[in-house]
């Protein structure tokens, strides 16, 4: 393998693989939150492939001062074992996909006997459980709907519950549980070898708590009400630390901080759009590099047409990311 | 075989849904002669229900005793049990990341500043003085 080859894919690999810390630094809550949730979920899918082109490409590094027959036979050898760890690798991913889905599909045939589900007016099912906790989730997929529970709707008024009802809808109506779905397969699927997907799928699934709490926001036409929905379930749900202990990092606390942020801060989070924007050109590269690493090996005409369409689903997705938000329907 | 409901949180063919309605509805020992009777709309096979009521035992729905020559059976859970598991396991599936992507809100360690500022925010339009300091 060329030096070119290695930096080509070595590079935009390292940006992917720190890619939820450069966000972080650099963009997040400074640009739309639906630029920064594309720029996690592009980083996301680069995560996942590399397996498949990490394995193959150190199979073919070798040291140079092997003499040819043997660095052949090694080549061999090596190549072999790659292409079964990649096979591993995918039916993992796969067994991880169904595991998830499962388990959602559960629920949603329990909800059904347990929880009154009565299509909400104009919107998705809305079930209804019976327990004193508070919460409130979105359950994607053909049984889906929006998830509340008794406890949670007594802590609100009227108007808080409808911001509540917005926010799950909005979920729903943008599809986020296939993007959340997606996050949570790679991160599972890598596991602890790639400490940057867990940290990716966590920043994706905190920027589209963010996009549906301005989604409901600007349904109910209050930015307040949203806030206050959003304080009153803390509270309840908040397990107060007596413990000031200065290092500790309280859980949820830091993606709370940041929605109430996002939410309650005046319109000025476009100043970083640039960066963001140009932050996805290069983790868009990087992803080419990781997928035509992955074809480079094989290369047959299957594997080229896969390219194309990754190249296209990239592309849209960029473009959807950077271009201007068109004003919502209804 | 035809549409499937849902019964006690699992998929059910319909004759099995049916079954199991009856079940309920009698709620005493049942012999598959007493099903095949009492089943609505057209003769079925003896075999058919037999198989039926097989598979609803496997799936811990019906539950059964030697009874003379053959089998009785009725539903192991009434159907406020079955309502009830379902809810535990919702209860219990709700905190499990796998079923559930999406929370409104997720469990919560605040930070005193943090709760200061939930309450402040909390409180912030509610109108009504001297009501609603319910969180502690």
């Amino acid at each position: 393998m060329k030096l070119t080859t290695v930096a080509l894919v070595g590079g935009p690999t390292m940006l992917v693989l720190v890619s939820p810390w450069v966000a972080a630094r650099l963009f997040e809550g400074r640009a739309p939150a639906r630029t920064v949730a594309t720029f996690h979920l592009l980083a996301l899918a680069g995560m996942a492939a590399l397996p498949l082109v990490a394995l193959p490409c150190l199979a073919l590094i070798r040291p140079s001062d092997l003499s040819a027959l043997a660095s052949l036979s090694g080549i061999r050898v090596a190549q072999t074992a790659a292409r079964a760890l990649a096979v591993a690798y995918l039916a993992r991913i796969g067994w991880v996909a169904v595991r998830t889905s499962r388990a959602t599909s559960r629920l949603a045939a329990n909800l059904a006997v347990a929880a009154a589900g009565r299509p909400a007016a104009g919107g998705p099912v809305t079930h209804l459980v019976a327990s004193a906790r508070p919460f409130a989730y979105t359950l994607g997929g053909r049984a889906g709907g929006v998830v509340v529970s008794h406890g949670l709707l007594s802590l609100l008024d009227r108007d808080e519950r409808d911001a509540v009802l917005a926010h799950e809808r909005a979920h729903l109506r943008l599809r986020h549980h296939r993007l959340l779905w997606f996050g949570q397969v790679v991160s599972a699927a890598l596991g602890a070898a790639v400490p940057a997907a867990g940290e990716a799928a966590a920043s994706l699934a905190r920027e589209l708590e963010v996009i549906a709490d301005q989604a409901a926001a600007s349904e109910m036409g209050e930015r307040r009400v949203v806030a206050r929905a959003l304080a009153k379930a803390a509270l309840a749900s908040a397990t107060s630390t007596a413990a000031p202990s200065a290092a500790l990092a309280f859980g949820g606390e830091r993606d709370l901080v940041y929605r109430l942020d996002r939410l309650m801060e005046d319109r000025r989070h476009d100043d970083r759009r640039g960066l963001a924007t140009a932050a996805i050109g290069l983790l868009d590269a990087g992803l080419l590099a990781i997928l035509g690493g992955a074809v480079q090996p094989t290369n047959p005409v299957g594997d080229v047409v896969l390219f194309g369409l990754a190249l296209a689903g990239i592309g849209w997705l960029s473009w959807r990311a950077v271009a201007p938000l068109e004003t919502p329907a209804a | 075989m035809g549409s499937r409901r849902q019964v006690a949180g699992r998929q059910l063919g319909e004759l099995e849904a049916e079954v199991m309605e009856l079940a309920w509805d009698r709620g005493a020992w049942l012999g598959v002669n007493d099903l095949l009777a009492a089943l609505k709309g057209r003769q079925r096979a003896y075999t058919t229900v037999m198989t039926i009521v097989t598979r609803l035992c496997d799936k811990g729905l019906l539950e059964r005793r030697r009874d003379g020559r053959g089998f009785v059976y009725r539903p192991a859970l009434s159907k406020e049990q079955v309502a009830a598991q379902a809810l535990r396991e919702v209860l219990a599936d709700a905190d499990d990341p796998q079923a559930v992507l999406a929370h409104f809100i997720k469990d919560l360690e605040a930070s005193p500043e943090l709760l200061a500022r939930l309450r402040t925010l909390a409180d912030a339009s509610d109108a009504d003085p001297g009501g609603k300091a319910a969180q502690g």
